[in-house]
This record gives C-alpha cells, structure tokens and sequence, in this order.
C-alpha cells in the first residue's frame, strides 16, 4: 500500500507524485497550481540544500522547507543505490 | 493606431520580442495608483501603426502580486485590439492553460511560442499549424534571441482579425455552478458574465472584491467551493490538444550551459562562482574600467579640458553678479560641482553597474543567487527574493528601494530598506571606497569584515524587533542562457535614463543647500557643533564637512576623505575609522527621498535616526578596539 509522506522526507533523486496538499492558504495553493504542483502531479527533487529544488514538467521549481512540509507525496521509484 | 498587449510569464523572452517591436523608443510609466511600471511603444508593420504595450510577468490571470493585478487591469481598461500571449515552448503544457483563460476572457489572442530551440533539445516537436487549426487562433513559431520566426511574428500581428473563440465546456456541476452565479448577476464587469462566474469559481480576488455590491452577493458566494476543478478540467483540455499538436523525439545531450546551470545551484559551486562574477563585474568592470577609466578619461580629458573652461568664460561674460557666478561655476557650484559630479563622476559607474546587472538578470544568474542566499537571508527576516534589491543597491541605493516593492510584506520592505540604506554601499560609493583603502591591504579587509559584520548583525536584530514572520520563498529557476546583448543595452540605458530624470535633480539640489550653507557661515557653524563627535571617534576636525557632506551623498564625503588621506592628514587607522563610519552613514538625499515615497515619512525618520546612530556606535567600537591594539 503506498504511502503518503512529507515531500520533505524524499532525498536527491527521488521521483514522487503530489498526493495531497494541506493548506487552507488560498494563496499558497495558487502558488504551487501556477507551477503545476497540484494533486497528481509527478516531480522529480533535484536538491535539497540549500532549498527544495523540483523539477515539474520541463519547469525548475525552488521552494523552502515551510513550503515543502505541506505537500504530501508518495514516492514512486526507489534512488538506485549503487 | 492599433493598440497590442504584450502578455506572459516571467523568462519566456517577452522583453527580446517587446524590443524587437518597438525599438530602444519605448517610454515606461506608473501605473495609476500602483507601484507599477509598464513600457510603451510604437512599431510600424507593412505601414500599419501599433502601440505595444508590455506588461510585467505573471502566471496567471488570477493575480497574487500586484504585478498580476496591474496587467488584469490593464486588459480591462485599455481595451486591445490584440493580445499577444508569448510562452515558453517546452513548458507549453503549463502555460497553454493561460492561453485558453484569455481566449475564455473573450481577449482577441494570438498565440507566440517562443524559445523554440530549446523545446527542440528537450525533444519536443510542436506542429504550430495543428495547434493553430485546435486552438482556433493564430500561433507563431519562434526563437526571438536567435532572430528566428520575427518576420512569421510582424506577418501575424498585421494580419490579425479577431474571431470569437468558441468557448470551452465543463464538466456539468461546473457549469451548473456557473449558469448558478450567472444568473444571480446584476452588474456588468467588463467581460462576458461567464468569466466572471469562472473567476470567481476559482477565488480570484479582484472580482470577488468587486461583486460586493451586487443584491444577491451572499447567495453567489455560498455558492463557491474550494476545490480547483477548474483547473484541473482545463489541464484536460490542454493535455488533450497537445496529445495531436506535440510530438516527442530523443532529448539532446545535456549541453555545457545545462551544467553549469546546475552546478550554480549548489552551493559548493555557486559561491565561487558568485566570488568569479564580483571579481569581473564588480571589481573588474565597475571598479577599474567604470570607476577608474571612464571617469578619468570623462572628466580629465573632456570635462576639465574642454567643457569646464567653456562653461567659465561663457558665465564669466554673461553674468556680471559674483554671487551668480559662484552659484554656478564656484565651490559647491550647480556646474562645477553637481552636474560634474552627477554626470561625469556617477553616471558612467552606475552605466557600467546597470551594464553588469542587466547581463546578469538575462542569463538567468538571478534566480540561483536568490536560492543561494535564501537561507542567509532568513535570518535577517527575509527570503531570497530580496537579494534582487540588495544586489541592485550596489549599484545604486535609490533605486534599489524602488525595487523593494517587489518584496511580499511590508515587514519585509522595512527590513531591506534598512539593510540598503545603512550598509549596502552604491557603486559611486564602493569606487571611492576601493580606492581609498586599497593601498593597505590589512585596513581594506578590516573595513569589508566589519560592515558585513554590522550588516547581519543590524539585520537580525532589526528582525527580532520588527514583528512578523518571513513569507515563503519560491522562486522559478530558468535556464541558464546567453543574453541578448541588444536587450541588455536596452535594458541598461533605460535604467541609466531614469537615473538621469529622478537623481540628477537631488544632485542640483545638493550643490545648491550646501553653496548656500557654505556663502553663509551655516557650514563653519556645523563644523564647529559636529566636532565634539569627530573626537569621540579619535578623528581630527577636518573630517566634519566630509560627513556633513556625506549625507548628501556618501561619495562626496568619501571624496573629500580621499582628498584629506592624499594630503597626508590622516593615519591608516583614522582612514578606516572614517570609511566604516561613512559607509554605515545615512543614504544619499535621493536615496532618502524615494525611502520617504516608499515606505512613508514616519519609517523613513526611524530608519534615519538609528542608521546614525548605528553607524557612529560602530565607528566608535573601531576606534576603541584599534586603540586598545595599540594600533591608533
């Protein structure tokens, strides 16, 4: 059963997809939309320092921890660890 | 005359296209009652006069910013005969949404996708006719900073007639809202009733503020769920049209601008590259070349030489009262000292500024810098997004206030505008500054340390004391490209005009206050009542008129230290003293007046009173520290 977590759990590397946003702050929903970052949404996180950096589509996204911490994912292919 | 509207998100290339269009001749003003500017133009296409008008960037036609705002109100009032939506080609799927709300609008819309190159490289073949044919709107092709696809862009410009777009179906509960909200509407916003219904559908603010005074406002307003369907369905669609109009080969290799865009975005790389781009731009091409060269050749070869001595003997002949003649061509005259100052010594340091910036905000640079710096700055009650002012106030403070605007809170807009005005120095100033302090390597180090010392410091504690908290940041990454040189002359000689009309004047101003101060004894008077303070700092008298000038602009108070230094009237640790004091010293008058404009009187005096203060605690602390090293 996969399960949702904070994207702030993925690494570098991981390919998620967005499962749900929790936030009533109209304005930061809208902020996230206009880049694509709505539910369903597949990204992949390119870094985590110094900041969250997703990429969505063909668009390079960066955003902070406050950001980050509300939007629930579910992790989609496992980091091949070599 | 025609009139178009430029439209699209930010880093698509509008600009490139805007000036493409309208030439360097295009005239940019304030937007009534905002904080915004928008640029006009004119362009002649096959003998048909348009006006272009060029909005700021936004992602939606729903507004966050106040820039998104402005252009939704734009479309409103000035009508257009013509919106020219320009997207970026890969990110197509993103963007078409925005189209399809402006066709939803009932805009007459043609569609420009630009940077078709690189949706190349990323495999993607767009079928402009297909998409033309689907969307039922006229759909140019192009890579406007290659030149390719412009003259297809003037052909479609000049041959548009607008077609009412067939207009989108929802899904039924949508639309049964919609019919819902439509018929409970009494008044008539400027649109089609339907997108009014979708706008508010989709919580836009600006129309929810103004059905307040409809009868039936509550009943339409129970009515409004959260949910975000709308967009969703219209991803759809576009998902949909692209699915026949897009077709997908191999990417390309990762080229080496691709890595290097990468590599900046990490910090291990980015701060030797941010320490690459200061060296050359700041030092390099500012300092020495700006500040050094062009000055020299400006005002020894041409203005002294030729200008000058013109100027004397024709006010010599002309006017006959010595008080006259002084006001003009005598100490603290408007000529000999403002205009020289503002137009031979500032100008070209600030050109070469403006030069530098503009290529660093084309290629694309700016963005990692904010990510980079994001952390740093939350620290001082911001994000990353107020690195664009501060770095622009190394330039040039005055309009780096300006551009604290763009800032979200105005928590926010506080806090930089102190952060700018206490310890970002302009680059007139950092000039002089350099100069002043480069032959001893030890006291330029310590004068660097200690104020961006003074400058975290003042920062965090200014944010523990202003309440609030640091809004998120966010921020789109673009690709690293080339800039387009013709764009960035554009760019940096409408900086430097503006320069020019707002600063010019405070100069004038300046030399006037300070003749006047001087013919009648104010300024011995001040000397004498300031000097007391000097002492406190272990400096001699003689540096009095330096501050005192030093308000007026910090580059003639340091100036009038380098002129003491060459004298032989200081010792290397007065100097620094002096430099930390003047460094950390109130922001030039028209720094302070566009401070005043911004963020009010009130503010502007606070800020004011504990720069001062700040800056002779700090000056103090040196001294202190320097002589208990024995150093003084």
């Amino acid at each position: 059963m996969p399960q949702e977590i904070s994207m702030t759990k993925l690494e570098a590397g991981d390919r998620a997809t967005v499962f749900s946003i929790v936030s009533q702050d109209v304005n930061y929903l809208h902020k996230l939309m206009v880049f694509g970052l709505v539910e369903e949404a597949e990204f992949e996180v390119l870094q985590k320092v110094p900041c969250y950096v997703l990429q969505i589509g063909q668009t390079q996204l960066a955003i902070d921890k406050k950001m980050a911490q509300h939007i629930m994912v579910v992790r989609q292919n496992k980091k091949d660890r070599i | 005359m025609s009139k178009a509207v430029l439209l699209g998100s930010p880093n698509v290339g509008k600009s490139v296209i805007f000036n493409y269009l309208t030439g360097a001749y295009a005239t940019v003003s304030n937007y009534p009652g905002t904080t915004v500017d928008i640029s006009r133009g004119e362009c002649r296409i096959y003998g048909r006069k348009f006006e272009i008008i060029d909005t700021p960037g936004i992602y939606s036609l729903i507004p966050i910013t106040e820039e998104e705002k402005v252009t939704r109100n734009l479309l409103q009032s000035e009508k257009p005969d013509l919106v020219i939506h320009v997207i970026d080609a890969k990110n197509i799927r993103r963007m078409l949404n925005l189209t399809l709300s402006l066709m939803e609008a009932g805009l007459p819309v043609m569609l420009v996708i630009n940077i078709m190159d690189e949706a190349k490289k990323a495999g993607m073949l767009i079928q402009i006719k297909q998409l033309a044919d689907l969307l039922k709107i006229p759909v140019v092709g192009t890579a406007a900073a290659k030149k390719i696809g412009l003259d297809n862009l003037k052909k479609a410009i000049a041959c548009y007639t607008f077609k009412p777009a067939a207009t989108l179906s929802f899904s039924a509960g949508i639309e049964n809202s919609i019919a819902a909200i439509a018929d409970n509407l009494m008044h008539y916003y400027g649109m089609p009733k339907r997108m009014v219904a979708l706008l508010l559908l989709q919580q836009d603010p600006i129309i929810r503020e103004q059905i307040k005074k409809e009868p039936q406002y509550l009943e339409i307003i129970s009515g409004i769920s959260q949910e975000n369907a709308i967009a969703k369905e219209r991803q759809f669609v576009v998902d949909k049209i692209l699915n026949l109009a897009v077709m997908y080969t191999k990417p390309s290799r990762p080229t080496v601008m691709d890595r290097i865009g990468r590599l900046t975005r990490q910090p291990l790389w980015g701060i030797p590259v941010l320490g690459l781009i200061l060296y050359l731009g700041l030092y390099k091409f500012v300092g020495e070349f700006g500040a050094g060269i062009l000055v020299d050749y400006l005002d020894e070869r041409i203005f002294s030489q030729y200008i000058a001595p013109c100027v004397e003997e024709f006010i010599s002949v002309l006017i006959p009262y010595e008080w006259a003649r002084s006001m003009i061509i005598g100490e603290y005259g408007l000529f000999s000292w403002g205009i020289r100052y503002a137009v031979v010594i500032v100008l070209p340091i600030v050109g070469t500024f403006f030069l530098m910036f503009a290529l660093l905000e084309d290629s694309g640079y700016l963005p990692r810098l904010a990510m980079l710096a994001d952390g740093l700055f939350k620290n001082l009650g911001l994000n990353g997004r107020a690195v664009i002012p501060m770095t622009l106030g190394f330039g040039c403070g005055t309009m780096a206030v300006m551009v604290t605007r763009t800032l979200e809170s105005k928590r926010e807009r506080l806090l930089a505008t102190f952060l700018l005005s206490l310890s970002v120095p302009c680059s007139a100033q950092l000039g002089l500054m350099l100069s002043l302090l480069a032959h001893n390597l030890f006291i330029l180090t310590v004068w660097y340390i200690y104020t961006a010392s003074i400058f975290l410091l003042a920062g965090w504690l200014a944010a523990k004391v202003i309440p609030g908290k640091s809004s998120y940041f966010y921020m789109e990454i673009p690709p690293l490209r080339f800039p387009v040189l013709s764009n960035v002359l554009v760019k940096a000689y409408t900086r430097m005009l503006w320069y020019f009309i707002e600063v010019l004047p405070v100069f004038l101003f300046t030399s006037l206050i300070m003749w006047m101060a001087n013919r009648s004894g104010i300024l011995a008077g001040l000397i004498q009542l300031i000097t007391p303070l000097m002492q406190i700092l272990g400096l001699p008298s003689q540096l009095t008129p330096v501050f005192i000038l030093g308000f007026f602009r910090r580059d003639y108070g340091a100036a009038g230290l380098y002129d003491l230094s060459a004298n032989g009237l200081l010792t290397d640790n007065q100097l620094l003293t002096a430099a930390v004091v003047l460094t950390l010293f109130l922001p030039c008058v028209a720094q302070f007046v566009v401070m005043v404009k911004e963020r009010g009187i009130i503010a502007s005096l606070c800020i004011g009173v504990s720069i001062f203060f700040t800056a002779l605690l700090a000056g103090g602390i040196l001294n202190y520290i320097l002589q208990l090293f024995g150093l003084g």
